[in-house]
């Protein structure tokens, strides 16, 4: 196990590097540097800048030196936590991105529990029942939620909530609760808002994850260890639990990889439309008016995030499978 | 004679496949006598294994036993394991506690993920109710006893780490826990090389002896039959079509099916250089199960007329001696010998 951790930890440190290298690219890919463009910004607007102000800020940015000194300087600053400043906002970035972090966890993780609690009961189950009612109706169900697209999911929340309630569902907190410290009430006002993230986001994501475990499970179900299992007496509930079920959770694990960023981002275009305060219209704006320091930012806090989820996984999955976990590799 | 131990009679199960049901096994009739080894012979796909797991009530969907009895003798009062709820703790007890059953593909019948000291430690505190460390110490006495060298250290290996004779060592050691009164092994052996083989089937026979238990055994390798078997039963699409005591199969066998399988096993010196006669044609698709004798498109000895159209009649070579059933054939051949002592 130790060796295994050690592997892994080493992939994910060079896979880091490898990342960070590529945001550094990307953030340079603009014509000019920041310093350069901010310049010419205060130009435009008529308020110059000093010389001392430009050499302080081309000091400070670490910009003056060739690119692997300015990489450094950048990566250096990145791990003190100075994530430099978005050219947009005129603030730092970690200013920007902070307190939509928090929303934007918040959303992701209650959605992504919602999502989990109620794809794996019913996944078991619609695998269980195969070719019930039940399972029929799981099935049909699943497909349409799979094949609905979430902006029009939201699209038609806002339809009838304008057309019933004559309002629209913005944001995650009414307009007087969305500045005042924690409490019981801003609480409620929030869970009052979030139930429509989450039922727009989850649809798509419990139809996806109730395939993934039906489908694993079937697989599994009617394997020679399941019978040889039932014929030395292993009671039903219990040989579920402690034989397919296990080897079906193996897919469902590594699937966290990829759910952590996308908890990050949240839905980039359901969130454009709901008003949601998370990342990905951040990210959409930064792109747009090519704010490097911001963009770049955010690319590699996702990158990290899928890094450190598939780590997770990885851990999770060495942890419950044995092969896994002794480099043993199957066909 | 013995007790019989365990009585299927009449026992038909059937699959649902697009193109109809498939009858499996259709009308088979089988006692094992405690203590003895019955052994239950047959081309690939003619209802062994399904007949096997019909009396544990191991068929899943799109399978389902129609009609039969199968009654368990081993018990304080005889019962019918097929009229039993599935919830009914006497097939609770028989799964496992009563009757052992090992099978083909013994890797590929441990869960990998777990130890095979877990899957066996689980199974014996199932059927015995014995405490964790009770438990882990039986554990290692059985692997001991199938011949598993270490143990203490084996027990917490995973099946992926260990050889398939070994395993099928740890599947018999699962299946002995309970001190079962029936092994049902179903071709422990096909998948293994040969002299792993032979360990095992050495192995099977010295347990038994040990445990005094009756064997199932099902092969399609008449070799493994003459060591093992007391009691023979041949199998052919689904029916039983010949039964005997194993000296009298091969001494003087009846039914043409019989006779064909026995001449196409090479004898040491006689068959050197000498090509095998084999069994004309393929086991039929049993959807297209021949009218009349589902045997005769394949039979040397059939005659038109009558194979083709009438379905044998079981011919018992015993009848009315007190030893009835136990030498039976399912033939038009000995029609006429219904009743005559053999
Ligand atoms: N799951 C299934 N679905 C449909 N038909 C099945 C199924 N399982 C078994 N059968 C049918 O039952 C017949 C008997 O199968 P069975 O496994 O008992 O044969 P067998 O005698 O054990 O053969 P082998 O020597 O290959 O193990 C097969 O010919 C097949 O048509
Ligand atoms: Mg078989």
């Amino acid at each position: 196990m130790i060796s295994y951790l050690g592997r892994r930890a080493a992939y994910m440190a060079a896979t880091l590097v490898a990342i960070s290298l590529v945001v550094f690219v990307i953030i340079n890919l603009p014509p000019g540097d920041f310093v350069t463009a901010l310049t010419a910004k205060y130009n435009v607007m008529g308020q110059g800048l000093t010389e001392a102000d430009i050499a302080g800020l081309r000091v400070r940015y670490g910009l003056d030196g060739n690119v692997f000194e300015q990489y450094w300087h950048w990566v250096t600053q990145i791990v003190q936590g100075d994530l430099g400043t978005s050219f947009e906002y005129e603030r730092p970035v970690a200013d920007v991105i902070g307190p939509r972090l928090g929303a934007t966890i918040g959303v992701s993780f209650v959605t992504l529990l919602v999502t989990w609690g109620l794809a794996f009961p019913i996944g078991v189950y619609s695998a269980v029942r195969q070719r019930s009612i039940g399972d029929y109706a799981v099935t049909t169900v699943g497909f349409l939620g799979l094949a609905t697209p979430n902006f029009l999911i939201a699209l038609v929340f806002i339809y009838f909530s304008v057309t019933w309630f004559g309002s629209v569902p913005s944001g995650l907190c009414s307009p007087e609760w969305c500045d005042s410290a924690w409490n019981l009430g801003k609480l409620l006002d929030l869970l009052g808002h979030l139930w429509i993230p989450m039922i727009v986001i989850g649809t798509g994501g419990v139809a996806g994850l109730v395939r993934i475990i039906r489908n694993n499970l079937l697989d599994e179900l009617h394997r020679p260890y399941v019978t040889a299992a039932r014929a030395r007496g292993v009671p039903e509930k219990q040989l579920l639990r402690r034989y397919p079920l296990r080897v079906a959770l193996n897919p469902f694990v590594s699937t966290i990889g990829w759910v952590l960023p996308m908890l990050l981002v949240g839905d980039i275009v359901v969130g454009q439309i709901l008003g949601l305060p998370t990342l990905g219209p951040i990210l959409l704006g930064a792109l747009r008016s090519q704010d490097m320091y911001l963009a770049g930012s955010i690319i590699m806090i996702l990158s990290a995030v899928t890094v450190i989820g598939t780590l997770i996984s990885d851990l999770l999955l060495g942890w419950l499978d044995p092969r896994i976990r002794m480099g043993i590799h199957q066909n | 004679m013995t007790e019989p131990l365990l009585e299927i009679s009449g026992l038909r199960t059937g699959f649902d496949t697009y193109d109809g049901r498939v009858r499996a096994v259709d009308g088979v009739d089988l006692t094992v006598h405690a203590g003895k080894t019955l052994c239950v012979v047959g081309e690939s796909g003619c209802g062994k294994s399904v007949t096997a797991r019909s009396i544990l009530r191991l068929v899943e969907a799109p399978g389902s036993i129609d009609a039969g009895t199968i009654t368990w003798h081993g018990g304080d009062a005889p019962f019918d394991v097929l009229s039993l709820d599935v919830k009914d703790e006497r097939l609770a007890r028989l799964r496992g506690g009563d009757i052992g059953m090992i099978f083909q593909e013994p890797m590929a019948s441990l869960l990998p993920l777990r130890t095979i000291g877990a899957q066996l430690i689980e199974t014996i505190r199932i059927h015995t109710g014995l405490d964790k460390r009770a438990a882990r110490a039986k554990a290692v006495d059985l692997l001991g006893q199938v011949g598993i060298p270490k143990p203490h250290e084996r027990i917490d290996a995973y099946p992926f780490q260990l050889s398939g004779g070994m395993c099928q060592r740890v599947m018999i050691a699962i299946a002995l826990c309970a001190d079962p009164s029936l092994l049902i092994a179903d071709e422990p052996t096909t998948a293994l090389d040969v002299t792993t083989q032979a360990r095992i089937l050495d192995l099977i026979r010295t347990l038994q002896a040990e445990h005094r238990m009756a064997v199932m055994f099902i092969t399609h390798d008449l070799g493994v039959v003459a060591e093992l078997a007391d009691e023979v039963a041949v199998m052919y699409l689904g029916r039983v079509v010949e039964r005997a005591g194993v000296d009298e199969l091969f001494a003087d066998p009846k039914h043409p099916y019989t006779k064909a399988l026995l001449a196409s096993v090479p004898v040491l010196g006689r068959d050197r250089g000498r090509d095998l006669p084999t069994i004309p044609g393929a086991v039929p698709n049993p959807l297209h199960r021949p009218s009349g004798c589902s045997f005769h498109p394949r039979c040397a000895e059939a005659i038109a007329g009558t194979c083709d159209v009438v379905a044998p009649p079981e011919v018992d070579f015993d009848a009315g001696t007190g030893f009835a059933d136990r030498r039976t054939v399912e033939c038009v051949l000995y029609a006429d010998r219904e009743g005559a002592p053999a």
